[in-house]
């Protein structure tokens, strides 16, 4: 993964001033939200539903080592091959070195977030060899060299133009703006690509210990082409997408589609064991699967962050997120957007400069946990993220000065009181409506770009909680 | 990295003390309620319409048969392909064989595999027969096995699909306890859900863009 040019800041700005995006971003989670809400509801007590995906993803994660362990060796009973990989590039390197050993030309790629977090497609441009992204958003956002902007719909933030720019300089021809005949256009041209590839590269949902199975859920299709045309697939596979068994399964089958898309069960759910058997006429001749750490087993044994692997990347948490819904996925500047992606990456990658950064990005409203079919604490994590870069060695020390003056002035009820009254009295004073001076306000370092937008209600001379003796005797009488 | 290593970091940062967890109790916590055969027929055809799948009932195999050849006329379709003849025996069709331009898979070496591929990419519409019927969410199971392969309800623009009543279940984690109970997975366990579809141009909605565009299902229900 490519470290951002901009500053979050300027990433932030460039988003908001981009007029389609924001329309496009707030269409796309406004149906998701509402897809979701209703087929939740279908299901009937939705929270008792989250809980059981709660306990189900914790178990697993507090037995992954055991689980993790189980599943290789059912894999290979199955005929597949395991690998594990330490790091992204450890795992590249796998990826590369089977398609050089099969003296492969072209490989074909199903959506998958782990390939994008392990840099996958450059380092299969530098081994020479052609890494093509066929699910339609994401070989649009290939064609148009950007990173996915949603982890259910990547390319959003493309209008029908763009696309259609995209293709006819693709196709040297003229085509029209049609839905249909773009997506025809994509399937013509992918199809020629799917019957000469030579491996197929897929992420996968999840991966069945009991039985060695990985699990894709898709509504396209090219999922099923890449693992069935190829003569091999290679499946990158996050280590935490384990569950137990096909009972655990069905379970995660009733959120995982529902939380995504709203649909109750995606178009094609396939449970891959092992590659094509004696007799049969298709499927793959060799399946590789590469588990991938990449950072997560650090999260392991922390008691605030190891819930963050119970993650099943449904996406939910960015349909509800307000700061998501004003930028965007590429303002986060990192592969997986949104309040999951403000968890995800300082952990997955702790020494870059976005881990500071991400976790200020975020309103703590706590919609996100809301939304969470597995009912990950995002929002408390967020805090503690907080917590962790004040206290860095690297935190400025204005930062670390405001910070032991909040923890002073909240730790004591009187120097609470007072700080309650001089800001209101400077409130009043200065930005609140009304105030000669409020201009003032209009010049401040960062409130200064907040109040030339908005209008501030000038603060009362009292408290709440000075005025409530009076209140206090009001309401007894 | 090795596996031993790989593992064996993984439980020394779960730290856990003590023995090791046992496996959890099923975790499905609603039990089905009781369904009738004549529900679960409703129930899968509404279900398959509202993700834009279509149905057809008939009573017997021989009226299924009939209105396939005249599905298949009427559609235009030049070539077609099927799963091996040996999966429709017990339905006992005579004249879909002699026709319809129908190629079915029959088991023999890698050659026929290359040729039979090249075939279901160039059909028309491509004829199965569905393991289980999912009625709460309109799904058909697919489980690979020789005579029944992955191509024909992937390649050719149109997937045909014959269901018996009786191979109907309730939903997805009946059909996935089946599963289960049968011992050694299929290589590919398929559900099958409508259409395939994709929103990615624009939030509109497209069928087709890589799987087939239409699926029809022919329930037999006597």
């Amino acid at each position: 993964m490519h470290a951002p040019e901009q500053a979050l800041a300027e990433r932030a700005r460039l988003a908001l001033d981009n007029q389609f995006l924001r329309k496009a971003v707030r269409f796309t989670v406004d149906r998701l939200r509402n897809a979701k809400s209703a087929s939740a509801a279908a299901l009937g007590d939705f929270e008792a539903w989250r809980e059981r995906g709660r306990e189900s993803r914790a178990h697993t994660i507090a037995n992954l080592d055991r689980y993790l362990g189980e599943f290789a060796s059912n894999l290979e009973r199955r005929g597949g091959v395991i690998h594990f990989a330490a790091d992204a590039a450890e795992a590249s390197a796998i990826c590369v070195s089977l398609a050089r050993e099969r003296g492969a030309k072209l490989a074909v790629k199903s959506k998958s977030m782990v390939s994008e977090e392990i840099g996958l497609n450059p380092a299969f441009e530098a081994a020479g060899i052609e890494a093509l992204e066929t699910d339609l958003g994401e070989w649009i956002v290939q064609l148009a060299h950007e990173a996915p902007a949603h982890i259910i719909l990547p390319c959003i933030h493309k209008s029908r133009s763009e696309i259609r720019a995209l293709f006819e300089a693709h196709a040297g021809e003229k085509l029209d703006e049609a839905t249909a005949t773009l997506a025809g256009y994509a399937r013509r041209k992918l199809r020629e690509k799917f019957l000469q590839a030579d491996i197929g590269i897929s992420g996968c949902n999840f991966a069945v210990a009991s039985t060695g199975s990985i699990v894709m859920f898709t509504n396209e299709g090219n999922g099923r082409l890449v693992t069935t045309l190829p003569r091999t697939h290679i499946v990158l596979m996050g280590m935490e997408r384990i569950v137990p068994d096909l009972a655990e399964l069905a379970l995660m089958a009733e959120l995982l589609p529902r939380s995504a898309t709203g649909q109750k069960l995606t178009t094609y759910m396939n449970v891959i064991s092992g590659p094509r058997r004696e007799g049969e006429a298709d499927g793959p001749d060799e399946l590789h699967v590469v588990v991938v750490d990449n950072g997560r087993s650090r999260q392991l044994g922390d008691a605030d962050f190891q819930a963050i692997l119970h993650c099943i990347r449904c996406g939910a948490c960015l349909n509800v997120c307000p700061v998501y819904r004003q930028i965007g996925g590429h303002a986060y500047g990192s592969v997986y957007p949104g309040p999951i992606g403000a968890v995800l990456n300082p952990l997955f990658e702790p020494e870059r400069e976005l881990a500071t950064e991400l976790a200020d990005a975020s309103s703590l409203c706590g919609a996100c946990a809301v939304a969470c079919p597995v009912k990950i604490p995002i929002h408390d994590m967020l805090v503690k993220l907080r917590e962790r870069n004040a206290a860095r060695p690297t935190a400025s020390r204005g930062t670390r000065l405001w910070m032991e003056l909040a923890a002073g002035v909240l730790a004591s009820p009187g120097m609470f009181a007072a700080a309650g009254r001089l800001a209101r009295f400077a409130q009043r004073a200065t930005i609140g409506d009304g105030s000669r001076w409020r201009w003032l306000g209009t010049r401040l370092p960062l409130a200064g770009a907040w109040l030339r937008e908005r209008r501030l209600p000038r603060a009362p001379r009292r408290s709440f909680r000075e005025l409530w003796p009076e209140l206090e005797r009001e309401v007894r009488r | 990295m090795k596996r031993e290593d790989f593992l064996a970091r993984v439980a020394a940062q779960l730290d856990r003390a003590g023995p090791r967890i046992q496996r959890r109790e099923t975790p499905h916590a609603t039990p089905t309620p009781a369904h009738s055969r004549e529900q679960l027929v409703q129930r899968f055809s509404t279900e398959l319409e509202k993700v834009g799948g279509a149905v057809q009932l008939h009573a017997s195999a021989a009226q299924l048969e009939l209105a396939l050849i005249e599905f298949a006329r009427a559609s235009g379709a030049r070539r077609m392909v099927s799963f091996g003849k040996r999966c429709f025996e017990q339905l006992g069709f005579d004249r879909l064989w002699r026709e319809l331009p129908l190629n079915a898979w029959e088991r023999g070496d890698a050659g026929c595999a290359q040729e039979f591929r090249a075939a279901a990419a160039d059909a028309d519409i491509g004829l199965s027969i569905a393991e289980l019927g999912l009625a709460a969410t309109g799904s058909m199971l697919f489980a690979c096995a020789p005579d029944r392969p992955r191509a024909v309800s992937l390649l050719p623009r149109t997937h045909v699909a014959i269901l018996e009543s009786s191979a109907l279940v309730p939903d997805l984690a009946a059909a996935l306890l089946a599963l289960a109970q049968r011992g050694v997975p299929a290589s590919s366990a398929l559900f099958v859900t409508g259409p395939s579809r994709t929103s990615d141009i624009e939030n509109d909605l497209t069928l087709g863009v890589h799987g087939p565009a239409a699926v029809c299902v022919f329930l037999l229900h006597s």
